[in-house]
């Protein structure tokens, strides 16, 4: 019998409850609620299509309204729709609960509720079924346990007063219904609202209402469970109340119930009041003639008129120089080019430069430097003699195709369906660090669709439609991938022939079920006796209307220039972290398709766009942005980068154990080359297809590497290098400085550094000393560590 | 004009040119090693001066040839002057270099028809670059890690430069990597790997001026040992042939596929013709093959990967007129049957009618070709095809299929096994045996599983589907760690690796023999035992044999294959050692020395009779499930020669396992025992026992000798029951323990007579040091059974060397069968 009929409480009930299981949370730290690894990864939302003209609307929190079903007391309740998405809310299937894989204390439940048939019979049939008692409802060890009224190791979570309690004794008491084939299924979910612009320090009350397919909803805010990308900017309670802070920019709150989810977007910005905010749309009127027809310019000009940012400058010409030789070319520009470029009056030089760029082979190095990153090109592990000459040709073969502009859809799929040797086919080196099924979905999905689903290998991803069915079948397409011949001395056999097997399965490590090979997401491919079902994929990916495969690339290409991606990170792409700016996202896709996945022609649009021509030091009317690229974002250049650089200023290259003299670090052919340096400045070992292994961080040991470098003092002292050729050239200290200065930092010293570089100079006896002392400074600034 | 190879025997000549070393007393000195010799080739009606390096060269005398008139002039130490006769085919060659230590392992040399050039350095950078013509070959090497060579030559617009180098194929080391760049320092081209790991550019020249050819190594290495040949050419050249096999004797017309070939008044559209693929990758000509020419040509003067030693017999060069070199052409002797451009799905099958062979080509990536064929129930059929050992890039795949093509009924995959170890014999090519369940119509399928998403018109394959007609290739390889050639010394014994590629079903026995040897050396028959692989021959030089260099001749014999029971065993050598990245390659002879005096030698024999206390002297008889005891006799030649000899055995059939055995110091004589399983076929067999010991030297130190027993031939007949110690038997007994050893004798084949089981070990029945047996006879249907075994207190201490159970079955009053289980007994004190 209830104590209470469903639906005697309200908000204040679930408020109770929440309340609760926060405090009990606090008591219990190792319960930890499922959001921990989003709060850490999920960086940006979108706001899509906010409309301006309701800008600066002020929402007061409202209540939602009274949850239907705790009015309606004959109402049938069943374990799918109703218990499962209490449980979820609860925390009890948690991955730090009963959701992880070992149970907790004999009971498991499945992680996030995902397998309701699991989940029943683990409370109704497991142990005796001493879990439940339908005779007596309140007696059930789920409530007692849950209500604290016998002794629990997660706490209170419920309070015997809460509409979910209710629920909860309601299904035992109605006998504890199985989950049955014509129980209404959850459709859908929808948000209320689903997209607002928000004042800093205000709130909002979300409500969240289920529709099933008979046809009948109910609001279930108070089951739904939340999590907001940008706590910092706007945070978000149980209850669906979204409270922002004082920070600007681009919030998503993530709902979900059951396996639905659905995005709230926020927009919070800059400016707070009517007035500021026309001023900043005069400034932007007064922009937008100087932009040119590019979508790139106008999906981001919208941007700020949305969020009233106001752009920094365009950057200087020698600034843009560096940055996008850098950039394309991963190398510093020479004195001779800056004299050039500086000299060239026309109008279209920056995209002549471009151009130029992206027609020398250090454009092919470079980027072949971050393909073989993500395709694990890797050295490591074995001996390096006898496998060198596989990651070379990979290596080069990756370098090749990006040197004839081998269309990006062709490029995938000569991996992807790579058969045969290293000699005869590089990209199957490709498949000998990628070995197994975890491997092959995880690789390619993070890759080249840009899908982080780890996690549904073992579960249903918490925050995304993939389950494991979704991942094994993606699985099954490599299924059939055999190996033969190959030489082995230790794990990974080097020189091994990939082929098509004439059979291999892969199971559903639940049902057991045999999977077909099928798209992500999709129905399984029609494959014939001998058809490879990687080809299959192949086509499924590079098809023009794929959701992923081009936005993934222009994505990742857009973080490249741009120092973050749309969607960021690059490789999580998923409804609960949407991209900053889809339209943005969607034209840069679009145009990329229509030119046939060329690859030159997309990094001409990047680089030719009035953004990346920003300057990256903010202003006032931008200052905190970090979403909306309206200035350039600073970023420290990549190891391989820097050395080449110190070896380009100092004339003196670097000697690699094993490598021809005169390769440059960007060329190298793998990550085991022997190179403290490189090591210490992040460089990756190649270990996962996520470019996020490349670490950019601070660290002592860098600020120790550039001050006891062997290898940077040498080439300081080298004398045939420059800071030798430097000290006995006979120019006055100024014009040396401004030598130095042009050639470390491609720009003349200012009046004041000029002054005191050649005050340092003057006051050096040793002159070569002073020399290596003025470059080894220079050196070690962050304008010259840093891409800006 | 076609002209055939005349590569034929030269070694008379060079046996002439030898005659002095005859009357030379040659020193104990190691073999000589020939590692390059460079230039790496020469052309044809011109003399160049070689330098060869190499190992143990100090007393050189000559370079010997397979190509009959080519002739050596020694100028100094490592420099030679070679003459090539006008009208000699061009080709691969070898060379060998030959002194008063022996001879070498051979090296690849180019006999060519272009002018040839030697590298000069500096030419490490583009603006370094040395200039030469084009149509010019230039030698040279990438001499240091991270070495790199720059060629400038000009061209006219238009022109179709063909930019080849010839590295692996010629024994290099060098994994060349080719660039090519137009004036300005803009890479146009690279390429590593067209032949092979053999680079080759494609070159249309899209401008008049001046172009650079680099050359360097994948991987930044180098040494003397990385030369090469780099063509720069214009002339013609033909990369394969359409098809790539024809009938035995019978004319044909042949499409030859390559670059700048003369263009062909008379081409005809035919089947060949691909229109959907590009045809601008190649020029295209069509010659006719008379049936003078169909027919097999050995050497063939290209170089042959171990796996392709069977397109010995079965393939002749063909030489384009005015062309680099010859392309190799297949022989057969069944129809052959083009591929058509429509064969690319079940419903459009090519009919076929065993025994056929068809040439086609996969051109592009995912092609299927299938074929429908007739055959009736319990019909054999052996389909075998040929990609990899045809120089064709693929790696196919053979499915035969019901008549619709949906149910696979067979899939034959590749023969990846290596049964040469560092001579590595697995390839990519599919065979099988077919049996046809049900009279009808079937569909055989064939694809190449490495096509990737580009067309290539170089996929050529031959698809063979004949009645199972057991066949086999032999080669023979010295039998040494480095590559070595085959040194005999003196009053010793040199043995070689035989490998064995069994085809068609064939698991017969095969005895190899050697003909027209030298006076003086001698080379006993042995026997590849049935489904045996691997053997091994074994070449002795008498006491008094004069110092000579000959060719060993060889063939083997099987009366189980058909058609042809005799086979000419082909030489090959291992260019280089080491795994995974050592290869070898067949040669055109297998030149022998006879060099040197042997300070030891063994002598093996496995027929020794035993004395046996009931049953008087029994000769032994080998079946499965029986002992094989080998006695060795030590000549100690050397009078301070008393060191320990061990022993192992060599070539032995994979199923019989291995032994080893030490004749203790200043003993003569010792014994090896194998336990021949029972699985193990009833046929004859061969095998070696290699010795290893320590020899005085003059300089009062010690040196590790290693040499080779005469081969062991034995005789594995039926078996008429299986001895059987009990896995549960005592293994360890104290001095003057008396123990009880169970053990069963299960007869066989139907014999019912008595048998008698002794302790024994070998040469001994019964009375062994320290031990006593007390026999058992089983009579009747006993099969089961005790022997006490009394451990005397003089017994040796330790494990008991080949210590077994030895029975003697009875038939008809006479000791007929042996049979033998080894008992692992360790005396303690």
């Amino acid at each position: 019998m209830f104590q209470t009929p469903i639906g005697d409480s309200g908000r204040k009930g679930g408020k109770s409850a929440t309340k609760l299981k926060l405090e009990a949370q606090a008591k219990k730290p190792c319960v930890k609620p499922p959001s921990l690894a989003l709060q850490a990864s999920v960086r940006l939302m979108l706001l899509s299509s906010l409309v301006i003209a309701c800008a600066f609307v002020a929402q007061a929190a409202e209540p939602p309204s009274e949850p239907s079903q705790a009015r309606d007391s004959s109402r049938v309740i069943h374990f799918g729709t109703d218990v499962v998405p209490i449980l979820t809310k609860l925390g009890c299937n948690g991955g730090g609960c009963h959701g992880k894989a070992t149970g907790q204390n004999g009971f498991k439940l499945s992680l996030f509720g995902f397998e309701p048939d699991v989940d029943y019979d683990a409370l109704v049939t497991e142990s005796r079924g001493r879990r439940l008692s339908p005779a007596a409802p309140d007696r059930s060890l789920l409530l007692l346990k849950a209500t604290s009224r016998v002794p629990h190791g997660g706490g209170r979570r419920l309070d015997e007063s809460s509409d979910d309690y209710r629920i909860l004794r309601g299904w035992i008491a109605q006998g504890a219904t199985a989950p049955r084939g014509d129980d209404p299924q959850l459709v859908r979910i929808e948000l209320s609202p689903r997209e607002q612009i928000l004042r800093t320090n205000s709130s909002q009350q979300l409500r969240v209402t289920a529709f099933f397919s008979d046809e009948t909803s109910r609001d279930v805010t108070h089951q739904a469970v939340y999590q907001s990308n940008e706590p910092g900017l706007a945070a978000i309670d149980a209850d669906g109340l979204v409270t922002t802070s004082s920070q600007h920019g681009l919030v998503a709150v993530m709902a979900r119930f059951g396996e639905q989810l659905t995005t709230f977007h926020a927009a919070v910005p800059f400016v707070n009041d009517s007035a500021k905010m026309a001023a900043v749309q005069t400034r932007l009127d007064q922009l937008d003639p100087k932009l040119g027809a590019s979508s790139i310019d106008r999906l981001l000009l919208r941007q700020w008129r949305r969020l009233g940012v106001v752009p920094s400058a365009p950057a200087d010409d020698v600034t843009f120089l560096r940055r996008v030789t850098i950039d394309i070319c991963g190398t510093l520009p020479t004195s001779d080019e800056i004299t050039e470029y500086l000299a060239d009056t026309r109008s279209d030089k920056r995209a002549r430069l471009i151009d130029r760029l992206l027609d020398r082979p250090e454009y092919a190095s470079y980027f072949a430097l971050k393909w073989s990153d993500i395709l694990q090109n890797r050295g490591a592990g074995y001996s390096t003699s006898k496998q060198r000459a596989g990651t070379t040709l990979f290596a080069a073969w990756i370098r090749d195709s990006l040197a004839a502009n081998q269309p990006y859809d062709q490029f995938v799929s000569e991996i992807l369906t790579a058969s045969g040797g290293q000699n005869e086919n590089p990209p199957a080196i490709w498949y000998r660090a990628v070995r197994k099924s975890p491997e092959y979905v995880e690789s390619v999905a993070q890759a080249f669709l840009g899908i982080r689903i780890q996690c549904a290998q073992c579960h249903h991803h918490p925050t995304e439609r993939w389950s494991q069915s979704d991942y094994f079948g993606l699985a099954a397409n490599f299924s059939r991938v055999g190996r033969k011949g190959g030489f082995a001395d230790a794990e990974v056999p080097t020189d091994e022939i990939i082929y098509l097997k004439k059979r291999g399965d892969v199971v559903h490590p639940r049902t057991g079920a045999i999977l077909k090979p099928r798209p992500l997401g999709g129905t399984e491919f029609s494959l014939g006796l001998h058809d490879d079902p990687r080809s299959s994929l192949a086509r499924w990916m590079t098809g023009r209307d794929n959701p992923f495969f081009a936005r993934t690339m222009v994505n990742r290409m857009w973080a490249h220039f741009l120092g973050r991606g749309i969607v960021h990170p690059i490789d999580d792409a998923r409804s609960t972290n949407p991209p900053s700016n889809p339209e943005l996202l969607d034209a840069l896709a679009q145009d990329f398709v229509a030119s046939g996945f060329d690859v030159k022609h997309l990094i001409r649009a990047i680089a030719t766009s009035h953004a990346y021509g920003l300057e990256s030091v903010p202003h006032a009317g931008n200052a905190g942005d970090t979403q909306t690229f309206a200035r350039f974002y600073p970023r420290r250049v990549t190891a391989e980068v820097l050395l080449d650089g110190i070896s380009q200023v100092l004339d003196v290259p670097t000697t690699f154990p094993g490598i021809a003299v005169g390769t440059r670090a960007i060329e190298l052919p793998d990550e085991n080359v022997a190179a403290h340096f490189l090591d210490v400045f992040g460089r990756p070992a190649r270990m996962s297809a996520c470019e996020c292994e490349r670490v950019d961080a601070p660290a002592l040991t860098q600020a120790l590497e550039l001050v006891n470098s062997a290898e940077i003092q040498r080439k300081l002292t080298e004398k045939t290098g420059y800071a030798q050729r430097l000290a006995v050239s006979g120019k006055p200290h100024a014009d040396l400085a401004t030598d130095v200065f042009l050639r470390v930092l491609a720009r003349g010293p200012r009046p004041n550094e000029l002054k005191v570089a050649v005050d340092f100079l003057a006051s050096e006896p040793d002159r070569a000393e002073a020399c290596r002392s003025l470059l080894w400074s220079l050196l070690a600034t962050n304008e010259f560590l840093f891409n800006h | 004009m076609i002209v055939r190879s005349r590569h034929c025997e030269s070694l008379a000549v060079v046996v002439a040119c030898l005659a002095m070393l005859a009357g030379r007393t040659a020193v104990a000195q190691s073999p000589p090693v020939l590692n390059t010799v460079f230039p790496t080739g020469g052309q044809v009606g011109q003399s160049v001066e070689v330098t060869v390096s190499g190992s143990n060269l100090q007393s050189l005398r000559t370079l010997h040839c397979n190509v009959s008139g080519v002739r050596c002039e020694r100028l100094e130490s490592s420099r030679f002057r070679l003459t090539i006769p006008a009208g000699t085919p061009p080709g691969l060659c070898d060379f060998w270099a030959v002194g008063d230590n022996g001879v070498s392992a051979p090296r690849t040399f180019a006999i060519g028809n272009r002018a040839e050039q030697v590298e000069t350095e500096p030419n490490e950078t583009i603006s370094a670059a040395m200039s030469v013509p084009i149509d010019v070959v230039i030698n040279g090497w990438i001499d240091k890690a991270g070495d790199s060579d720059h060629f400038r030559f000009g061209a006219k617009q238009g022109q179709r430069v063909v930019i080849e180098c010839s590295a692996e194929r010629i024994d290099s080391r060098l994994r060349a990597v080719l660039e090519i760049f137009d004036s300005t320092g803009r890479r146009l081209a690279v390429n590593r790997g067209y032949f092979g790991i053999d680079p080759l550019i494609d070159f249309r020249v899209p401008a008049d001026g001046s172009y650079v050819v680099k050359i360097q190594d994948l991987t930044s290495s180098g040494s003397a040992e990385h030369c090469y040949r780099l063509d720069i050419d214009t002339g013609p050249r033909v990369a394969f042939s359409v098809p790539s096999v024809i009938q035995r004797g019978k004319a044909s017309r042949v499409a030859l596929y390559g670059w700048n070939l003369p263009a062909a008044s008379d081409r005809v559209a035919t089947p060949m013709d691909r229109a959907d693929f590009d045809s601008d990758t190649f020029d295209r000509v069509e010659v006719d093959i008379p049936d003078t020419l169909a027919h097999e040509s050995w050497p063939l003067p290209v170089r042959l990967q171990p796996a392709q030693a069977v397109l010995d017999g079965a393939s002749f060069p063909f030489h384009l007129p005015g062309s680099h070199a010859p392309v190799v052409i297949g022989i057969t002797d069944v129809p052959v049957v083009l591929d058509g451009a429509d064969n690319h799905s079940p419903a459009s099958a090519r009919e076929i009618v065993a025994p056929c062979e068809v040439s086609g080509q996969l051109v592009a990536g995912d092609e299927r070709d299938w074929f429908a064929i007739p055959a009736r129930r319990g019909e054999v059929l052996f389909i075998e095809a040929f990609g990899q050992r045809i120089r064709s890039p693929v790696d196919l795949q053979i499915s035969v299929l019901d008549a619709l093509g949906e149910r696979e009924l067979a899939q034959f995959g590749d023969e990846v096994r290596n049964i040469g170890g560092a001579f590595p014999t697995g390839h990519l090519d599919p065979a099988g045996r077919w049996v046809c369940p049900a009279d009808g119509r079937y569909l055989i399928a064939i694809r190449n599983l490495m096509g990737g998403l580009q067309a290539d018109l170089r996929r050529t394959y031959r698809l063979s589907v004949r009645r199972e007609e057991p066949d086999f290739q032999l080669v023979a390889i010295p039998h040494r760690a480095d590559p070595a050639g085959l040194n005999v010394q003196r009053g010793g014994r040199e043995i070689l690796d035989l490998l064995t590629f069994r085809r068609r079903g064939f698991d017969g026995p095969i005895r190899v023999s050697a003909q027209d040897l030298p006076a003086g050396v001698e080379c006993p028959d042995v026997w590849l035992g049935p489904r045996v692989d691997r053997g091994t021959v074994v070449v002795s030089a008498d006491r008094n044999a004069s110092a000579l260099f000959g060719e060993l001749k060889l063939e083997g014999v099987s009366d189980e294959a058909t058609p042809t029971s005799r086979h000419s065993v082909r030489g090959g050598t291992i260019v280089r050692s080491g795994t995974p990245n050592g290869w070898g390659r067949i040669t055109s002879q297998m030149p022998l020395a006879v060099a040197g005096d042997a300070r030891l030698q063994i002598t093996a024999d496995g027929h020794e009779t035993v004395d046996h206390h009931l049953y008087g002297k029994l000769q032994v008889r080998h079946s499965p499930g029986g002992v094989l005891d080998v006695a060795i006799q030590v000549e100690r030649r050397d009078t301070g020669h008393q060191a320990p000899v061990k022993l192992i055995g060599v070539g032995l059939p994979e199923s019989i396992g291995n032994q080893t055995a030490v004749i203790p110091a200043g003993q003569h004589k010792g014994y090896l025992s194998f336990y021949l399983p029972p699985t193990l076929p009833v046929g004859r067999y061969s095998l070696v026992v290699r010795a290893e010991t320590t020899l005085p030297t003059p300089d009062q130190k010690t040196e590790v000798v290693v040499v080779h027993s005469n081969p062991v031939t034995f005789d594995v007949q039926p078996a008429a029951f299986l001895v059987e110690v009990d896995p549960f038997a005592v293994t360890r007994a104290k001095r003057g323990e008396t123990i009880q050893v169970g053990y069963s004798a299960q007869r066989l084949n139907g014999f019912i007579g008595k048998m008698h089981t002794e302790l024994a070990a070998p040469g001994r029945v019964t009375d062994i040091e320290g031990l006593r047996g007390r026999g058992e006879t089983f009579t009747s249907q006993t099969d089961k059974g005790s022997l006490q075994i009394i451990i005397n207190d003089n017994a040796p201490v330790g494990r008991q060397t080949f210590l077994r159970l030895f029975t003697v079955g009875v038939l008809e009053d006479e000791p007929i069968y042996h049979g033998s289980s080894f008992l692992a007994l360790e005396i303690v004190e």
